[in-house]
């Protein structure tokens, strides 16, 4: 009979020990060649297969993944379409990940393991980071994706240094718009036709739906000018203070700021009668418990009657909250008085990428084409309400099918001024910052101005620090 | 010499031996190498660089370092840390130790009272930040609501920069379950004799609890003093799940700006020189409170 002494068995324990230790730390295996540098020109001829399709028996395994939660509640029907079932016909294992973005997906891409394909979001730091491939070789060789099927803006926002580093999939397309809930509105007594387009008839809008108890306690609000989009500066979804005030934060050929102009003194001081009004503690209370300042349930909840979104908020409202949904109308975002009258849009969203270590990513771009597929397109706006960047498919959307949604079709046609996204290295710095003195401003702790100029060395400083001041303009 | 000439010859079977102890220490010894050292030379290295994770680092010698006094975030987190260490590390000790003197006594249901009071210390931070934001939010928390529902305005705990501190101190005194049940050990262990001589001796409650009972739970008051002063540097995970260091940076603790360097700002280099001068700090601080040990720290055995 096999008998196992004491000794034998820490023996062996041991050994699985240091040696599971030894093997998790081997160098990964040689990783097998990305595709080719992007070609000098566009091929004459599209190949009939994508660059190093795998062989048909062969399973390849892709990874595929998002940052996104929501996005999960699509994988069955992703799963059920033809064209996916196409891509694993044609040797292709699908893994699909969601909520893998966040520090986790930042070291995974910093570590060399990251996804083969996806938006882990931060795309931008990756691109500077030189973590992401090329795409123009394969839309070059693509038959289903070429840069003309996008909203030139959304294309345009996946571009670092002349590179493309990305497609735009999943949520894109257009991002300001003023929601309001009619019934609260009318409520107030305030005319839904006739909605404000200044901020001081915002402020005065505001006044009208705000409710506070005997005792002074916030009870409702008419809008958190810093809620949502409001409080974006320069991250992904643009720079809302500098399109409405018209000014050019950065200048791209220079590398120089722009950030304690006196229109951005006056648009905080705009925005800090808001919080001063609305008490900037119960601001703070509302915006910890209510996700406010991020893409808020303020709204949603009906404690706060107005919200700068995108065109994203009548499906999501509608998903998340129907019978508050019924009541969504959106219009304009306000204007200074200044530029009473002007209409802006902003065209931004999220590139899907593929990145430059992950296992198979040579294998991947059949992903980022079956994203932008009238099927995978329609899963992901049914499920969720998102659109993509694809004129075609966005031209052909049901308006009626969300509250508050045609405004936005609309307005990608009607606006008067456009922008896009600002690509800045170090902006979620400047984003980290603004919110620290835009929150000096409307306490009193400092003026508007003295806010504004801390901002600006702020920002001169660390983007010395950081070293991008040597290397402007990037090569 | 006959040593030197045994160490010279070891025999195969004390070549197995010598073998065999490095092999079932190498479990702790390689993941000591490789997730501690490591990790920590590394470090060093890296805070002399410029290093965003994604680009290779760029050696910029002690610039991290030397930036570091005329820098704003780094003076205002310096100040709010100190409030916090200063504050929280007294507080935590003396909120345990009043906790184990209670529960000391000779009270009906004591280990109820004991699970109640070390309940806090075993559940995970987050679950009690959420439960404390529920509770302290000034628009929906349960005390607030309570307040107005008597009338009265609600107190912006966790909302307004006056009061945002004081509330996580009230937090991390009621999570000091670890350190009272440490305390309340040492209590028990105190000798019923000496209280008796006391007594005899005409000694009342107050002068046997300053006279017998702080000298000998000095070393263990120390003990937790030191602890509790390390954690308050390292504090990170209520402040960022309850205030992520607002309202106006009123929170915004040594870590919590430590973290945003690395993670948010991708200033790995600075953030690693962040990790050193709180090490440094640390250090520094737990040398002198051990200088003042023979002022108040009373050992038995000395």
């Amino acid at each position: 009979m096999f008998t196992l002494t004491r000794r034998q068995l820490l023996y062996g324990v041991t050994s699985l020990a240091a040696g599971g230790i030894l093997a998790a730390c081997a160098p990964k295996q040689e990783q097998p060649a990305p595709a080719p540098e992007q070609p000098a020109e566009k091929p004459a001829e599209k190949p009939a297969e994508q660059p190093a399709a795998p062989a048909a028996k062969e399973k390849v395994l892709v990874k595929y993944h998002v940052f996104w939660n929501q996005i999960q509640a699509c994988e069955p029907a992703f799963r059920a379409t033809d064209e996916w079932k196409a891509m694993e016909e044609s040797g292709l294992e699908i893994e699909f990940g969601t909520g893998r973005g966040g520090d986790a997906g930042k070291t995974a891409v910093a570590a060399g393991t990251p996804p083969d394909v996806g938006d882990l979001g931060f795309q931008l730091d990756f691109a500077i980071g030189g973590k992401l491939l090329d795409v123009m070789p394969y839309v070059d060789a693509s038959s289903k994706v070429s840069p003309e099927m996008f909203f030139e803006e959304n294309w345009k926002g996946a571009n670092w240094a002349g590179m493309q580093y990305g497609v735009p999939a999943h949520e894109c397309y257009v991002r300001r718009g003023l929601n309001m809930n009619k019934r609260m509105i009318e409520e107030a007594g305030l005319d839904i036709n006739n909605p404000p387009v200044t901020w001081e008839e915002t402020f005065e809008w505001n006044r009208a739906l705000t409710k506070f108890d005997a005792a002074g306690n916030l009870l409702q609000f008419g809008l958190d000018p810093y809620d949502a989009e409001g409080g974006a500066t320069a991250s992904a979804d643009g720079w809302i203070m500098a399109e409405m005030w018209d000014i050019k934060p950065f200048d791209e050929a220079t590398g120089a700021f722009n950030l304690n102009d006196e229109k951005f003194v006056e648009a905080v001081d705009v925005f800090s009668e808001f919080y001063r009004f609305l008490g900037p503690d119960n601001l703070q209370g509302v915006r910890s418990v209510e996700g406010q300042g991020t893409w808020g349930g303020s709204f949603n909840s009906e404690v706060q009657a107005m919200i700068i979104e995108g065109y994203w908020h009548p499906g999501e409202t509608f998903k998340e909250k129907p019978e508050v949904s019924e009541y969504n109308v959106a219009t304009w975002v306000p204007m200074p008085e200044f530029r009473r009258g002007d209409k802006i849009q902003v065209f931004s969203g999220h590139p899907c990428v593929m990145f430059k270590e992950g296992t198979n990513v040579q294998h991947s771009f059949p992903i980022v084409e079956w994203l932008q597929t009238k099927a995978c397109c329609d899963i992901i706006f049914n499920e969720i309400g998102w659109l993509p960047a694809v004129k075609e498919y966005v031209a052909n959307v049901d308006g009626s099918k969300f509250p508050g949604l045609q405004f936005y079709l609309d307005s990608a046609k009607d606006f008067t001024h456009a922008y896009g996204e600002a690509v800045i290295p170090i902006r979620t710095f400047i984003s980290t910052k603004f919110t620290q003195y835009r929150e000096q401003a409307y306490r009193d702790a400092m003026t508007a101005k003295e806010a504004m100029d801390a901002w600006q060395k702020d920002v001169e400083t660390e983007w010395e620090e950081s070293g991008w001041k040597d290397q402007w303009p990037p090569q | 010499m006959a040593v030197a000439t045994r160490k010279q010859k070891i025999s195969a079977l004390g070549w197995r031996h010598e073998l065999l102890g490095l092999l079932f220490t190498s479990p702790w010894s390689l993941g000591f190498l490789l997730f501690t050292l490591y990790p920590l030379v590394s470090s060093l290295y890296y805070s002399l660089t410029r290093y965003d994770l994604m680009q290779p680092p760029v050696f910029i010698g002690l610039l991290n370092y030397t930036r570091l006094p005329a820098d704003r975030d780094f003076l205002v987190v310096l100040k709010q840390t100190l409030w916090w260490v200063g504050f929280s590390s007294p507080a935590g000790v003396i909120s345990a130790f009043a906790m184990a003197t209670l529960l000391n006594t000779q009270i009906l249901g004591r280990s109820v009272y004991r699970a109640i009071f070390f309940f806090p210390s075993i559940v995970p931070q987050f679950v009690v930040a959420i439960v404390w934001q529920f509770l302290l939010n000034i628009n929906y928390g349960a005390i607030n609501s309570t307040l107005r529902a008597i009338g009265f305005e609600s107190i912006p705990f966790l909302s307004n920069p006056a009061y945002a501190k004081p509330s996580l101190l009230l937090i991390h005194m009621w999570s000091q379950g670890s350190a009272m049940v440490i305390f309340l050990a040492t209590l028990q262990d105190v000798p019923r004799s000496l209280y008796e001589a006391a007594t005899v001796d005409g000694a009342g409650a107050f002068r046997r609890w300053w006279n017998i009972t702080i000298p000998l739970c000095s070393p263990v008051i120390f003990f937790n003093l030191v602890m509790a002063f390390i954690g308050g540097w390292q504090t990170f995970t209520l402040p960022w799940l309850l205030t992520q260091g607002g309202p106006n940076q009123s929170t915004e603790f040594y870590a919590l700006n430590l973290y945003r360097n690395a993670f948010s700002y991708m200033r790995m280099g600075k953030a690693c020189a962040l990790a050193w001068v709180l090490f440094v700090i640390v250090v520094a601080f737990t040398g002198i409170l051990f200088k003042s040990t023979g002022r108040w720290v009373y050992y038995e055995g000395k």
